[in-house]
């Protein structure tokens, strides 16, 4: 099997894996025309509606324009349309600029300068059509798996997803990391107990104390607010499903990254590098708002390990679903990619990451996944939160 | 010009068990958690007067947030224009939908429960959930009451503080807001940063029973930029009777937890929600009882999803 | 798989490990014979769910993955199910830090 796709060379010199036009509202309170101007246009355009951006604290404002930008630099990315109501901290244009520095077409959309949303949806169109014939212009051409950059998530674990998904997703990104491409996996709060295994792999002092601060961060905020981290996790899912400790899931949790040494932790939402062997993000622990940040800094393929049965997508990037549990595939096929509990009748989870590697490289070549079929796409961009803020005195 | 009075005006509305009339009459499709909130948008959309409040909680909050998605959830759906509530979760989450469901039916809320998992994948989820909520929609009563504003919840927030809000649009919804007090109806109000920023302003606008908690929100605000970051400047440079126009001229005299439903039968309440206008009006259908009217800057009134249900 | 299953019923991660991951919904009686040693379920285990393959005091560690994931709050005996009731996580714990009059 080769090692090659076909997929869309960008100016930067990324390569898409899909062809969308995106339309990134800059705040909520463009959200809803955002997503009717796509809906409206068909599939080739996909909307990333959420829930910041009017009137943000200085650094939770800084991170969801740095997600938004991401968003719409990412190379399954075609051309983007940036909506905004006109009265937001986040200013649409600088979006806008900040995405076409990658070489793309851009335009924006501002609501109140249209005369309200009638007369916002009617420009919107005529806007989205010009970018649709931009984006059209790309083709899909000769690629190299080692231009992938593959975001590995998990969700909805249970003790199948330590010994069997995550395993064989990390057996795949092993493969991935060999043929010189980027594998990412994050949620930081599920690096807590396997964190001293973590830093023995790092490649530099500097990612390991990274790492180490970073999750004492995450367990940090349990303290903070006076609470047991127990009452979040494992969830009562991932309880029902065996997992009885933090510790125990994150031992599971960290497999799906592979065997390979750990080359950076990068920030929510920041660009994630090309030919980068295995790099970590530092996100929280919900799971969609993990993906957004790994999409966000690149990742064109995700692959999502879930032992209960997580039917989460992306607007913009195909996710594949991988369990390990039978039941779960047994119930729930119509939303899951690969059946990796096939290990716990004899196949290897070497093998099982080898048919995880492909279903890479066939869903970079244009098959569609499960959650594309139907259009799951569920998007938030995480808000750092006021407890995680220092104390403003009079600024 | 005369001005036409409030008292004695009247409103058809759906009547509730509970005593309260609604102003609409839908199912409400509550997803409890982010991961079903494309399967709650697809189920309400096959169905008529049926809509869906996607948001992005209840996964695995920790503490207090995990108490406040709770407790929203629970208090939309008593909203009186809610005429029942398909619960629709993933079923890993932290926020239970079976949960919700089981405390909704001890408070009378005619409810009906799924999840993704439960059912076996999102397309037989979807199916399910039309038919309980086409269910619900089918199961209302038809009959409708004559009610007056003393019927009325009024929620109300200002999302700015630009000059020509606070000159004009916060006044009007304000004497609007008390007309409603006067006809024995109730305003409830977001819009915590106007009272951090003014701490002084804010007790002496509370009433006696009410100073313990405008005590408490202050308290829980200490040190904390605001959510709505320019109007919390903005509120700090101006009196506090200036940047709470909207809420009109009553004293305050109940404050509430965001989510928390409102309990004086008469007067103004503040919640303990942010001028964002998202957050803000989803804490007012918690909390209110009927409608819900915002001020805001100029012209543009953004609307948002999770604010649905309020409409 | 990593690690070892103990006839066909009882997954070992790693050598060092007192407990096993059921591979099978189990019934309570099962003998399981782990390495010559008979482990009998002292109750009905769910799949995926874990069982005591060595004694553990109360206090005493859990180990799964050759790495401890918790701590035993009771006395655990071979053949005993273990999990939220009798073996707590020791992260994360901002509860007892909050006990402690250290939170903020």
């Amino acid at each position: 099997m080769g090692h090659s796709f076909e997929g869309y060379r960008r100016s930067n010199g990324r390569v898409g894996v899909r062809n969308h036009v995106a339309v990134i509202p800059t705040s909520v309170a463009a959200s809803s025309v955002a997503s009717a101007v796509a809906d409206e246009a068909g599939a080739w355009a996909r909307a990333t509606p959420h829930q910041l951006g009017t009137s943000q604290p200085d650094p939770a404002r800084r991170q969801t324009e740095r997600v938004l930008v991401g968003t719409g630099r990412n190379p399954n990315v075609g051309a983007a349309l940036v909506v905004e109501l006109g009265t937001e901290d986040i200013d649409a244009e600088t979006v806008a600029d900040d995405i076409a520095a990658t070489g793309k077409a851009t335009e924006t959309l501002t609501i109140r300068e249209s005369g309200g949303t009638a007369n916002a949806l009617s420009e919107g169109a005529d806007r989205l059509d010009r970018l649709k014939a931009e984006a059209d212009r790309a083709r899909r051409e000769d690629a190299d798996v080692s231009e992938l950059v593959f975001g590995v998530e998990c969700g909805g674990s249970d003790a199948t997803s330590g010994i069997a998904a995550n395993p064989a997703v990390g057996a795949a990104c092993d493969r991935l990391v060999e043929a010189g491409g980027t594998a990412s996996f994050s949620e930081t709060p599920e690096f807590i107990g396997a964190e001293h295994i973590l830093a023995d792999r790092c490649v530099s002092e500097e990612t390991r104390e990274r790492i180490l601060e970073r999750v004492e961060a995450r367990e940090g905020m349990a303290e903070l607010m006076g609470v047991d981290l127990r009452g979040a996790q494992p969830t009562p899912g991932n309880q029902e499903g065996g997992l009885t400790t933090i510790e125990e899931k994150s031992l599971g949790a960290i497999s799906k990254g592979g065997t390979t040494p750990i080359r950076g932790i990068v920030d929510y939402g920041d660009e994630l590098p090309t030919n980068g062997g295995l790099v970590l993000m530092d996100t929280p622990g919900y799971d969609v708002e993990s993906v957004v940040g790994k999409v966000a800094g690149g990742a064109q393929v995700v692959a999502f390990t879930t032992g209960r049965g997580s039917t989460t997508g992306n607007p913009l990037a195909p996710v594949i679903k991988v369990t390990g549990n039978p039941k779960t595939w047994d119930r729930m096929s119509n939303n899951i990619d690969v059946n990796a509990g096939t290990v716990f009748d004899g196949e290897s989870i070497d093998s099982v990451g080898a048919r995880i590697f492909e279903t890479l490289v066939e869903v970079a070549n244009g098959r569609r996944t499960e959650a594309e079929h139907r259009r799951l796409e569920e998007f938030a961009i995480n808000e750092i939160q006021p407890e995680e803020l220092t104390v403003e005195v009079d600024g | 010009m005369s001005t036409p009075s409030a008292s004695g005006r009247t409103f058809e509305g759906t009547p509730r068990a509970d005593g309260t009339v609604g102003v609409r009459d839908n199912v409400l499709v509550l997803p409890s958690v982010i991961c079903s909130h494309f399967v709650a948008e697809r189920i309400a959309e096959r169905v008529d007067d049926a809509v869906a409040t996607p948001h992005d909680h209840g996964c695995a909050q920790l503490g207090a947030d995990n108490e406040q998605t709770r407790r929203t959830f629970l208090s939309m759906a008593q909203n009186p224009n809610v005429a029942g509530t398909v619960v629709v979760g993933l079923g890993c989450e932290e926020v239970q939908s079976a949960e919700v469901a089981t405390a909704l039916e001890s408070r009378d809320v005619a409810v009906r429960e799924l999840s993704i998992q439960g059912v076996g994948g999102t397309d037989e989820c979807i199916e399910r959930g039309v038919e309980a909520a086409t269910e619900l929609v089918q199961s209302r009563r038809t009959s409708q009451t004559v009610a007056d504003l003393s019927d009325l919840t009024l929620g109300v927030v200002s999302s700015d503080l630009d000059a020509s809000t606070v000159a004009s649009a916060d006044p009007l919804v304000g004497r609007v807001a008390d007309e409603i007090v006067d006809a024995g109806g109730r305003v409830v109000a977001a819009g915590n940063e106007r009272l951090v920023a003014n701490p002084d302003g804010a007790r002496d606008a509370a009433t006696d029973e009410a100073r313990d908690a405008m005590e408490a929100l202050l308290d829980r605000h200490e040190g904390h930029p605001a959510r709505a970051t320019r109007v919390g400047q903005f509120a700090r440079d101006r009196p506090f009777e200036e940047v709470t126009r909207a809420w009109g001229r009553n004293t305050v005299s109940e404050v509430l937890p965001y989510g928390e439903r409102a309990t004086l039968s008469s007067g103004l309440a503040a919640v303990d929600a942010p001028s964002r206008f998202g957050e803000a009006t989803t804490a007012l259908a918690a909390a209110g009882r009927t409608s819900s009217c915002t001020s805001l800057a100029t012209e543009s009134s953004p609307g948002t999803r999770s604010s649905r249900s309020s409409k | 798989m990593k690690g070892r299953v103990l006839d066909d019923a009882l997954l070992r991660l790693s050598t060092s490990d007192n407990v096993g991951t059921t591979v099978d919904d189990l019934e309570s009686g099962t003998e399981i014979d782990a390495d010559g040693r008979t482990v009998v379920l002292a109750e009905d285990v769910p799949f995926g769910h874990k069982v005591a393959l060595e004694p553990v005091d109360s206090g005493g560690e859990v180990r799964k993955y050759g790495e401890v994931i918790g701590t035993a709050t009771q006395a655990i005996e071979v053949g005993e199910w273990v999990h939220t009731h009798n073996c707590e996580s020791t992260r994360g714990r901002g509860d007892r830090a909050a006990a402690r009059g250290e939170s903020a």
